[in-house]
Parts: C-alpha cells; sequence; structure tokens
C-alpha cells in the first residue's frame, strides 16, 4: 500500500502541510497536522497541577509523551520523545508558570516518512493554539542522501529505503539557531553543512504556514476585534 | 494534592447533575437528539490494512490492528491468538484523572474482551499455520483519542471496523520453514468472522424511565446507570454490562435489547458498506488512498453513517453481500460469506418475532423473574468460558437467543 | 481606540511598542514581555492595542490564568479546614475562607458542599501561590457573587467568555431581546445560565456556544434560529 513517492513535489521542496486546530476538545489545545501523508495529532495541557517529585520552583515541569500507533513506545519512540522534549525545553518560556506542569502528548496517526520532524512541528503549532508562553516558534525540516547523492527534503517513506544518510534540523523562529542536529549514515562535512542550508530555507516555509494558520484561525473571529473590549467587568442581564 | 482539578470533566456539579436529571425528566437532550438518536458515525480508513479512525460525535477512537507469527498456547494448539489493547493516556489525557481512570479502562477493557475474545467473533482457528507451533498473533490497538461520552461504542465499532478491514500476509510452512508473502507476491488474505458484535449503550436516570442512547460525557457522568448490551448483525446478545444505583426495571432493559439489537445490525452494514467503498477507492488506484489525512477538514474520505445509510436505506441489504463477495478474492472467504449470508436469512425468519413487541414480556408478572436470570446467566456464563481455557472443541456459531443455554452445554463439557 | 490586527507569533520583537515607551509608559498584558530593552511576544494570535498605551496578544487559550478582580466560576472540591477548595480551572485549586461570603460568622458558616457551583472574586493571584477567592465586596455585601443554584453550567475558550463580559456586549443583548433569562460568566471560560424554562436554558447554551464557531457576525442567524427553536 505504497503511496506514490512525493506526488507532484519537487525534491528541494516540502511535502504539501494541512493542519486543523482543536479537533480535541478534552485539552487546552490540540492541532492534528499532515505533511504529505503523515499524519500526528499533538495535544498539550498546562500549566496544570504537578506531582510533588516534579515541582520546582522556577520554572514548569515539561512532561512530553509520544504514542506509536500500534503497540508500546518501543527504544525508537523514546528517542523521539527525547527529542520534541529537547526542543521544546529550549522554546518553552518556563519561569512564567512555577510550580506546574505542561503537558505534551503526541500521537502518530499515520507514519510515511519524517516523523521525527512532524512530531517536532506539530507540537509547536499545539503550544501555539494553546495558548502556552514560548520564547520563539520551532520547526523542524528532515532530509536525506539517497543512493545517487541527491538531496530529497521530507521525503515519503518510500524513498528513505535507500538511504545514505538522513537529516533531521529543528530551527528557531527568532535568531534562526540550531534547536536539533540528529544525523544518521555517512556523509561529508560539505554535505551536511548544504543540507543545513536546504533545511533553513525549508524551515521559513514552515514559520510562513504556522503564520498563517494562526491568522487563518483567529481570522474566523476577526469580527470580533472591531468592538471594544473590556475584560474586567462582569454582567448580569 | 487534588489531581482531578486540571481536567474539566462535564457532569461533576450538582447544577448540572440536577439539570440533566431534569431534561432527561422532560425528554430533553442537549444537543437536541431524542432520547433514542445517536449520534453521527464516521469513519475514516488510513492507508494501511487494519487503520481505523472513528467518531462518535466529539467521541474519537483510533484502532490498529496488527499481526505477527507467534506460538499458541499449550491449551489452544490450533488457534490463533486475539489480544486487546486500549490505551486511554495520550491525546484524550484520560490517565490525568486519576480517580475515576482505573473504573473506566478496566470497564472499558472488559467490554472489549467480552465482546470480541469471550464471543469467539473471529475464527481463530483459520489463523492457525501449524498446530502446536505457529499460529497468527493478532494485536488490536485502540488508540483513545478525545472522549466525549460512549467511548464504550465507539471502541467496539474501531474494533470491529480495524478487523474488518484488516488483511495479513499469506504464509506457508513447508519442511519446517516459514514462508511469508509479500503484497506483491500473494494477495493479502482478510480475517474470518463467525459474527459481527457491536456495542450500544444506554444510560439509566433514576428521574425518568426512559433510558438515553448514545450519552454525551455530560450525560454519561450524570447518570445512575449505564448498561452496555453487545449485540452481533444477527441479533444475538453477546456481552451485557449493567451497573449504577438506578433501578431498572426488566421493561427497560427489554426494550433497550430490542432497540440495540436493531442498531447493532444497521451499524454493522455501515461498517460493511464502508469497507467496500473503502475497496473501490483503493481498486480505483493507490493514488486515491489519502489515509489519514482525509481526517482533516472536510473530505470524502470520511464516511458518515448518516450519509451512507440516509441514503440507501432500501436497498442496501441485496447489493452489499454481493459487493462483499466480489471483493473477497482471496481463498476460502467467499464460501464462508455464503453460508453466513444463509444464515443470516434463516435467522431473520426466526428474528421476525422477537423483533416485535412480542419480544417484550406481555405479562410482566410471569416473565419478569426468568429473565433477568437468563441474562445474568449468560453474562456468567462469559466469563467462564473466558477463564476456561481448556475447551477442546470449537463451538460453532450459537444458535438464535437461547445464547445461555448453548454456554451452559459447554460448561458441561469441561 | 484603534485595533491594529497584525498577527504576532513568538519571539517576535515589536518595535512599534519599543517606540512608544521611550515617550511614555506602556502596559504590557498578556502574551508580551520585556526582555533587557525590548518588547517580545510570548504568544501567538492578533496584537491589540487600547488607548493610550496598552498592548496584550488576544491569543486563544482554554486554560484559565488566575489574575486579581477577576470574576470566575468554581466548583466547590472539597472542605478543608476553614477554606473551602475550589476548582476554577487554573493549575492550583483557589481557596475561599468561609468568613468570606456574606454575613458570614465563626458561627454562621455558610453551608457549602462539594459539587456547588459559585461565582467569586479572585482576591489574590500570582503565580506563586495558590489563587484566593472570595464572595463578597469590599464592604461585605455579597451583589451577584455567591452560591449558584439550578441553572445550567458549561465551559466554553476564555476568548468566548472575555467577549461575552465586554461592554456593550451585542450578544446578550440580542439575545435578551428573544427571551429573559440570567447568565453568569466567569474570565475563566465558564457560564452559568438559567432561563424560564429547561428548553429555554438548553436553546441559550446553545446559542452561545454556537458563537464560538462563529463570532458576532451571526449573531442575528443565531437569534432567529433560537426564536425559531423556541417557537417550534
Amino acid at each position: 500500500m505504497n503511496l506514490p513517492a512525493k506526488v507532484d513535489v519537487e525534491k528541494d521542496k516540502l511535502r504539501q502541510m494541512h493542519c486543523e486546530f482543536n479537533p480535541l476538545s478534552r485539552c487546552d489545545g490540540s492541532v492534528m497536522y499532515s505533511q504529505g501523508a503523515t499524519v500526528v495529532i499533538a495535544a498539550v495541557l498546562g500549566p496544570i497541577e504537578v506531582k510533588t517529585q516534579n515541582l520546582s520552583i522556577d520554572g514548569s515541569y515539561l512532561e512530553c509523551n509520544y504514542r506509536p500507533k500500534a503497540g508500546l513506545p518501543q527504544v525508537k519512540e523514546r528517542i523521539r520523545e527525547a527529542a520534541v522534549r529537547d526542543v521544546l525545553e529550549l522554546a518553552l518560556l518556563a519561569e512564567a508558570h512555577p510550580r506546574s506542569k505542561m503537558s505534551v502528548q503526541i500521537q502518530e496517526l499515520e507514519d510515511r516518512g519524517s516523523i521525527d520532524a512532524c512530531a517536532v512541528n506539530s507540537a509547536c503549532l499545539a503550544m501555539l493554539i494553546g495558548g502556552l508562553p514560548l520564547k520563539s516558534s520551532f520547526a523542524a525540516v528532515h532530509c536525506i542522501i539517497n543512493e545517487q547523492g541527491d538531496y530529497i527534503l521530507d521525503p515519503d517513506q518510500s524513498e528513505t529505503l535507500h538511504q545514505r544518510a538522513s537529516f533531521t534540523f529543528a530551527f528557531d523562529s527568532v535568531e534562526g539557531n540550531l534547536l536539533l542536529v540528529q544525523t544518521k549514515g555517512a556523509f561529508k562535512i560539505a554535505q551536511f553543512n548544504d543540507i543545513e542550508c536546504l533545511c533553513r530555507a525549508a524551515s521559513a516555509d514552515i514559520f510562513q504556514f504556522y503564520r498563517s494558520q494562526i491568522a487563518k484561525y483567529h481570522g474566523r473571529s476577526e469580527a470580533i476585534a472591531e468592538k471594544k473590549k473590556d475584560e474586567s467587568s462582569s454582567m448580569e442581564t | 494534592m487534588f489531581m482531578n482539578s486540571n481536567l474539566f470533566e462535564p457532569g461533576k456539579s450538582k447544577p448540572e447533575r440536577n439539570f440533566v436529571q431534569l431534561a432527561v425528566k422532560q425528554n430533553q437532550r442537549f444537543d437536541g437528539r431524542r432520547s433514542n438518536d445517536c449520534r453521527d458515525v464516521v469513519l475514516t480508513f488510513g492507508a494501511d490494512w487494519g487503520t481505523v479512525a472513528v467518531s462518535l460525535g466529539d467521541t474519537k477512537v483510533l484502532t490498529h490492528v496488527t499481526c505477527d507469527l507467534g506460538a499458541p498456547t499449550t491449551s489452544r494448539p490450533n488457534e490463533g491468538k486475539l489480544q486487546l489493547n486500549v490505551n486511554l493516556g495520550g491525546v484524550a489525557f484520560l490517565d490525568e484523572v486519576q480517580t475515576t481512570h482505573d473504573q473506566r479502562s478496566l470497564t472499558l477493557n472488559s467490554l472489549l474482551e467480552r465482546t470480541f475474545r469471550s464471543s469467539r467473533c473471529v475464527d481463530l482457528e483459520s489463523l492457525c499455520v501449524a498446530a502446536e507451533q505457529h499460529v497468527w498473533c493478532i494485536r488490536v490497538d485502540i488508540n483513545v483519542l478525545n472522549h466525549d461520552g460512549n467511548l464504550y461504542d465507539a471502541s467496539t465499532i474501531a474494533t470491529l471496523a480495524a478487523l474488518m478491514h484488516f488483511r495479513r500476509p499469506d504464509v506457508t510452512f513447508a519442511d519446517d520453514e516459514l514462508r511469508i508473502y509479500t503484497e506483491k507476491e500473494r494477495e493479502f488474505i482478510p480475517l474470518l468472522f463467525l459474527h459481527y458484535p457491536v456495542s450500544v449503550t444506554y444510560c439509566i436516570y433514576k428521574s425518568s424511565g426512559q433510558p438515553i442512547v448514545d450519552p454525551t460525557l455530560l450525560e454519561e457522568n450524570a447518570a445512575d446507570s449505564v448498561i452496555v448490551l453487545s449485540f452481533n448483525s444477527y441479533q444475538e446478545l453477546c456481552t451485557l454490562n449493567a451497573g449504577g444505583t438506578a433501578p431498572t426495571n426488566v421493561r427497560t432493559i427489554m426494550q433497550c435489547a430490542r432497540n440495540a439489537a436493531t442498531r447493532a445490525k444497521a451499524i454493522v452494514d455501515f461498517i460493511r458498506k464502508a469497507l467496500s467503498m473503502d475497496e473501490e477507492r483503493r481498486l480505483q488506484g493507490s493514488r486515491l488512498i489519502q489515509g489519514l489525512v482525509g481526517l482533516i477538514g472536510e473530505t470524502a474520505h470520511k464516511l458518515s453513517f448518516r450519509k451512507l445509510m440516509g441514503q440507501q436505506n432500501q436497498e442496501l441489504q441485496a447489493p452489499i453481500n454481493e459487493k462483499m463477495e466480489v471483493d473477497n478474492k482471496p481463498i476460502a472467504k467467499p464460501e464462508v460469506e455464503e453460508v453466513k449470508t444463509k444464515e443470516e436469512s434463516s435467522k431473520q425468519e426466526t428474528d421476525i418475532p422477537m423483533d416485535s413487541s412480542s419480544w417484550l414480556p406481555q405479562d410482566e408478572d410471569s416473565q419478569e423473574l426468568p429473565t433477568p436470570s437468563e441474562a445474568s446467566s449468560s453474562k456468567a456464563g462469559k466469563g467462564k468460558q473466558n477463564r476456561s481455557k481448556s475447551k477442546g472443541t470449537k463451538k460453532k456459531l450459537p444458535k438464535k437467543q437461547d445464547h445461555s443455554d448453548s454456554e451452559e452445554e459447554a460448561k458441561q463439557v469441561i | 481606540m484603534t485595533t491594529t490586527s497584525t498577527i504576532v507569533m513568538p519571539g517576535e520583537r515589536i518595535t512599534a511598542i519599543e517606540e512608544l515607551a521611550k515617550s511614555k509608559r506602556v502596559i504590557l498584558g498578556p502574551g508580551l514581555r520585556r526582555q533587557d530593552e525590548t518588547v517580545v511576544a510570548s504568544k501567538a494570535g492578533p496584537l491589540r492595542h487600547k488607548e493610550p498605551s496598552t498592548f496584550w496578544v488576544d491569543n486563544y487559550q482554554r486554560r484559565y490564568i488566575p489574575a486579581r478582580g477577576d470574576q470566575v466560576l468554581g466548583i466547590v472540591r472539597s472542605k478543608a479546614g476553614d477554606l473551602y477548595r475550589v476548582d476554577i480551572g487554573a493549575a492550583d485549586t483557589a481557596s475561599i475562607s468561609y468568613l468570606a461570603f456574606e454575613a458570614a460568622t465563626k458561627k454562621n458558616r455558610p453551608d457549602l458542599n462539594p459539587g456547588d457551583l459559585i461565582y467569586a472574586r479572585v482576591l489574590n493571584a500570582s503565580a506563586d501561590i495558590e489563587p484566593e477567592l472570595v464572595c463578597v465586596n469590599s464592604v461585605g455585601k455579597r451583589g451577584k457573587l455567591g452560591v449558584l443554584a439550578e441553572g445550567f453550567f458549561f465551559k466554553c475558550s476564555l476568548n468566548l467568555g472575555r467577549m461575552l463580559l465586554r461592554e456593550n456586549c451585542p450578544v446578550l443583548a440580542a439575545l435578551t431581546r428573544e427571551l429573559p433569562y440570567e447568565i453568569a460568566v466567569g474570565v475563566n471560560g465558564r457560564i452559568w445560565l438559567k432561563a424560564h424554562s429547561l428548553r429555554e436554558t438548553i436553546a441559550l447554551a446553545n446559542a452561545i456556544v454556537a458563537l464560538e464557531q462563529s463570532g458576532y457576525a451571526e449573531i442575528d442567524k443565531i437569534c432567529d434560529n433560537l426564536g425559531d427553536f423556541l417557537q417550534a
């Protein structure tokens, strides 16, 4: 049941991104995010009460879980989870809510390549829509070097079967700092630099996507903004 | 620490509970449904075999079926295994609510176990590759994504749909060597079913005798008792789960059961129809298989119960069975299907009196006593059957309504 | 009053505010923070400005962060000594002293039980301590605050709660034209409603929930629907 490899998309472009905000009703913010045929759902809850053992008086505790579609999380999923947590920890404004917990849950729905990058991106979108304070937004991009030595950005699963090396980079939106580097396979340092540039360029698209999606979500209720605003009084009729 | 303060659970405050009680009394529901109206069921099939996302209103469940080869248990050397795994944590955040979590996960687990394993809906003997050596182990992962009431029905529908959607690779065993074929070499094989069970949930309130079907989370939390009935498409009872504090009339339970049987049949028909549509899409070319990307936004890949069943209510029965047979190219399946359709038709004849109001005890006093005992004995029988693994011969499809009787027989054999 | 609807993202520097801050005092609301000499957003959403110099990010939010003076709806969770623990939907449970009710004395305690719904004001709130509520104003009168019996109660986003609480909110006025009702809106995104009949209450609640999806633009349509529903 293999999907055709990156339908109508060039090798140096990201696959089509889609997202839907707040498909779930129980959490503070949730997003269903897809990149090509890879689909994940991320949900955040926070700030919420924290267990005493995790309590920290100068920052919030971050909990991050990744759940595969089938079975219990194995080593591979734990690594992914740790990667997402590391990125989140760098971006989260922890001091805003001391003595509390931020919980991020990511559920894999379908893995068709670049699942690491999708997990990170969905976590960012969920944080944005959940109204959790961030120092900056962040985006991750996956890229591989295939058998022919070509670079393929955001590959489909079918393209990753014969890869020489794979890379996942995460960048922040402000200074473009690298938040995460994951590499696998053998490559030359020049190739690494090339791919970093390629991914950095692609991350701009993702930030643009974030902004347009948030704008779209708020545009829905933009009519409200026309009216006056007073938050402090209450009213009974 | 008050661990459940973080998550908003409707139905925890007094005004809400009183309001729901009052609303039920006046035969009103918050979403404008009548007491016997269900929410719309939407199925979305994934790109892989055996991946199904089900939404029942705002309740969302993702089910994924996987299989691998393993060794059978010594007590049942010629049967495959069926394993059900429920996951309430994750994005649903159901594990945050510590106090109610255990109860919830236990009830859901036992319901699924009884509905799918104890009722022997999957033909496990067909999953045997070599007796005492290699059998298929089918594993169903039920990931709850969102809980807005009636997790039971959403989970059973999702599980059944995923099992029906699932295909396993073909395998041969010769000269002590297992050979598993890829999809390109030999086409994948669907699972064989003996019957198709689905649950229907009712909530009962002290303030009113009228049970309500398919409760939302608010209604479920405010309910005095919850009744879950699993029926298969032949309208046979597979599981009955009743609990809570509301004293319930036998009449009410029988009424629930009658409606549940009809509903279960409709749901199974719907799943079949949805499967055949998915099949058509797959035949048209892999480009059209969108997988779960279809969950985002309003797309044609969401298969809605109302849409599908609303249009084709009349001409439903015939075309579907035909399609099913066309679809089942792989070996052995058509045979079974035929048997089943025959059985179904014969069953329908016998079902007719059951379906009409005569099924309801007309003389309450005379009927009231035996009926609940029958129900409870069938329940007990199920439980025991589950535990006793030494049952040698596979029991054939139980005929008609006398479930409990056949269960008793099974016990005597042991 | 000017309304800007530029979308800001976390980490974005807002130079317009920095410019303004050179000449006068600027008040930074939720979603904005000062980092040395720069003003940086920490949440994603439209940037709002209220004359003379208040700025905030109007992001979508469901989780309530307690702030002094807010009026909130809470559910009593338990009694603890001379305090009641109240769930207001924030990270911590809030506490309310049994003396913080009208005419309450040590002898004459208010009769609150777990599950009761109260409308209260936040007296103290800070990230480091648990919030404290009161059900009286500064002169010891209960005013609108207190226990809410009967009626119906549901949750919505904080944005919807704030929208309903705005002065001259057209929604509540428009709904009043359809039928009389009582409403208590907590800034913590919880709404309590009571109309004459149960049917009306359900209809109202559905109308308000529908607003979450559509906004002001469709208020007329929603009111029409409501009218139709009640007549049917």
